[in-house]
């Protein structure tokens, strides 16, 4: 589905990413593992499309589709979408305005016919309710004035009115409580489908004991420099990342 | 040295001129007013015509209106009422300045009195609130409209009463012979303790000839009356638009004003508040959307005269293509006017970097127990929120649209009246659609 070949990205004459492999089969569920400012972030904004990085070697193809030739809004109608870790207010635009929008962009691409508005505003109502999120959560405009824990919620409810191929979460597990936590992995967990997979960016294990993962990767230093399965996240939780002998202090630079 | 010559020398003449002719020519139910137009007349003789020296006239040129040929002034328009404003309202038509005053409605809640009015009661009511809530001197286009005094009319509202609907005073200007300019005079009367909704919707038909409305409201807000005022300027490109509104509110009254507007050559807006009792309170609302080579000119002025007073304004537009926007908004603390409460606040989307903006909040400050804040911003689109509609399947374009949308949105989602809350919706719509920078 996707493939990352020896991928080389920078941001203003800085490399981020230096050759970076990854192959992603669909129905699985990958985890990226790291320390901070070793590309994690980087990776799903180039594969979600945001300006500003140049890819200076390597590629990305997607359903055996060159990646870097589409525009964002081409990606998420193809089915890549992306939870943000600081998911952006938009006040003004009302969350059900929004994603109505944005479903029927993507059902019009994919030859479907648009909902109209009493359709969508059940499935919406359904989909909220998976996030317990209250329903008046749809009138109020994007993620203006939500918490934390609410604006993640309200991303992963995003995710299952999109039904996307693949997923991508950056860091969406981090600064959640214990409820929070399990509301967003129960919402990972049922888009799992044996046509969709899942990129899980993460700080942390405790996401990966709800959603279990098939590859645990660690990045480092722009590169992925060890692969496993599950155990991997354990192994890293209990030993931490000198155990690779990466040098944290100088792969932030 | 040499004394100044105003560069609008001859055509302040032919104004003079013109207004002279419409004084010998006003229709015979009009002529009553002669007197008050003398009085127009000889002020408008003295004073000049703002140039780029002028600072309130400084970012607006009045050159579209000296190179109209706008000077002529209709006498008996046909009647229209095909540019009303759809909903339940008690509509007032007036066309290219005339007033059809045959089939005004009745209510126990309110008159609505025209100026060919033949009854001397009603002259008298008409005498006490004309020419009375602004200085003649201080506005040249509110002085030219003096001076002419085509038609107008007054609104009262009655002590304690409260109309079913809104009353919506229809401004269409048509010329279909030749280029026309209008002058009309709006009253607004609310009595102690009323609360009315008045509606000014002004539209225009396309045509080959250009229009010009001069319109001015004065507006009287009794003790504890409430007055909710709309402006809506929709007029197409070619019409020039000059309106000001007066206003004076006494103790306990409130005041809210929703303005609109798209562009045209040139539409400047004068308003003036005062707050002449305590505990009066006043809220200005304003949008605009321009494009084109379009212009726009919204200058305010709030005087909390009295103490105890509290004010809020809110200005919010978008401008592309070449447009230009000014905005100027001036808070006058009095000296006696302690404990007031004034906000204004102006913010500008500016969708090309040919698109302009002039903005300028001013306060002037005599008491020492006030709270005031004041600001102005202008911004672009945010690229991380059009990068997040991208994401979820949504074009730049439609990203574009929405988020500009939602920036005038906040003002227009004020708007209580609902026919009202839907045209400005609409005008908005068809602006963004017509943009093709997206």
């Amino acid at each position: 589905m996707l493939k990352v070949n020896d991928l080389f990205v920078g941001v203003e004459d800085k490399e981020i990413l230096k050759g970076l492999t990854l192959n992603v089969n669909p129905g699985e569920v990958h985890a990226i593992m790291g320390p901070n400012g070793s590309g994690k972030s980087t990776l799903t904004h180039v594969l979600a499309g945001r300006e500003g990085f140049d890819v200076t070697s390597g590629s990305i193809t997607y359903n055996n589709t060159d990646l870097m030739e589409l525009d964002p809004e081409e990606r998420a109608r193809e089915g890549i979408f992306l939870a943000f870790q600081y998911p952006v207010e938009i006040p003004g635009v009302s969350n059900i305005q929004f994603l109505r929008t944005a479903l029927n962009s993507i059902r019009k691409h994919r030859g479907e016919e648009e909902l109209d508005a009493a359709t969508f505003l059940k499935l919406a109502r359904q989909k909220i309710g998976m996030v317990n999120l209250d329903p008046s959560f749809l009138k109020r405009g994007v993620n203006e004035g939500f918490s934390g824990g609410e604006k993640k919620r309200n991303e992963i409810m995003q995710m299952l009115m999109l039904e996307p191929k693949l997923a991508l979460l950056d860091e969406t597990d981090s600064g959640l409580d214990i409820d929070a936590l399990q509301t967003v992995a129960n919402g990972v967990n049922a888009l799992r489908h044996p046509e969709r997979a899942v990129i899980l960016v993460t700080h942390y294990q405790r996401l990966l004991n709800y959603v279990v993962p098939d590859y645990v990767h660690v990045l480092a230093n722009g590169r992925i420099v060890k692969s496993g399965g599950r155990e991997l996240a354990l192994e890293l939780e209990e030993k931490g990342y000198g155990w690779l002998n990466i040098d944290d202090e100088k792969d932030v630079a | 040295m040499a004394p100044q010559v105003n560069p609008y020398q001859d055509f302040h003449r032919e104004c003079v001129d013109s207004s002279r002719t419409w004084q010998s020519e006003a229709p015979a139910n009009l002529q009553w007013l002669s007197d008050e137009r003398q009085q127009g007349l000889s002020c408008f003789e003295k004073v000049n015509w703002p140039t780029r020296k002028t600072e309130s006239w400084k970012y607006s040129p009045i050159t579209p209106f000296v190179q109209g040929n706008l000077l002529n002034v209709e006498h008996r328009p046909e009647k229209t009422t095909g540019q009303r404003l759809d909903g339940d309202h008690y509509h007032v038509d007036i066309v290219n300045g005339h007033v059809f005053a045959d089939d005004l409605v009745k209510d126990d809640a309110f008159d609505i009195i025209p100026f060919s009015t033949d009854a001397t009661v009603n002259q008298a009511l008409i005498k006490k609130y004309l020419n009375k809530a602004f200085k003649l001197s201080d506005h040249p286009f509110a002085i030219w409209n003096a001076s002419i005094l085509q038609d107008g009319l007054l609104i009262r509202i009655h002590s304690d009463k409260q109309p079913a609907r809104p009353i919506c005073i229809n401004h269409i200007s048509n010329a279909h012979k030749q280029n026309s300019s209008s002058h009309t005079r709006v009253l607004i009367v609310s009595e102690a303790g009323s609360k009315a909704t008045v509606i000014e919707n002004y539209r225009s038909t396309e045509t080959s000839f250009k229009t010009m409305a001069n319109v001015l409201n004065e507006v009287y807000l009794a003790e504890n009356s409430h007055l909710t005022h709309l402006a809506v300027n929709g007029e197409d490109s070619h019409h020039l638009h000059t309106g000001a509104v007066f206003v004076e509110q006494q103790s306990g009254s409130q005041f809210i004003q929703h303005n609109f507007a798209t562009g045209s050559h040139l539409k400047r807006r004068d308003i003036q508040v005062k707050l002449l009792g305590p505990q009066a309170d006043c809220k200005l609302y304003g949008a605009y959307v321009i494009g084109g080579k379009d212009h726009v000119d919204y200058h305010t002025t709030l005087d909390h005269v009295a103490p105890h007073c509290t004010s809020e304004e809110t200005f919010k537009g978008i401008i592309t293509d070449q447009g230009k926007a000014v905005f100027n908004g001036r808070i006058h603390i009095h000296p006696d006017a302690q404990q007031s409460d004034a906000q204004l606040n102006n913010q500008n989307l500016l969708l090309t970097n040919t698109a302009e903006v002039n903005t300028k909040p001013e306060l002037e400050i005599y008491a020492d127990d006030v709270k005031c804040a004041h600001g102005a911003t202008v911004g672009q689109l945010d690229e991380n929120a059009l990068y997040y509609f991208q994401t979820r399947g949504i074009s730049k374009a439609a990203a574009n649209k929405m988020l500009s949308h939602a920036f005038v949105d906040i003002i227009i989602n004020e708007i209580k009246v609902g026919a009202v809350r839907q045209y400005v919706t609409a005008l908005t719509d068809d602006f963004l659609a017509s943009d093709t920078t997206g």
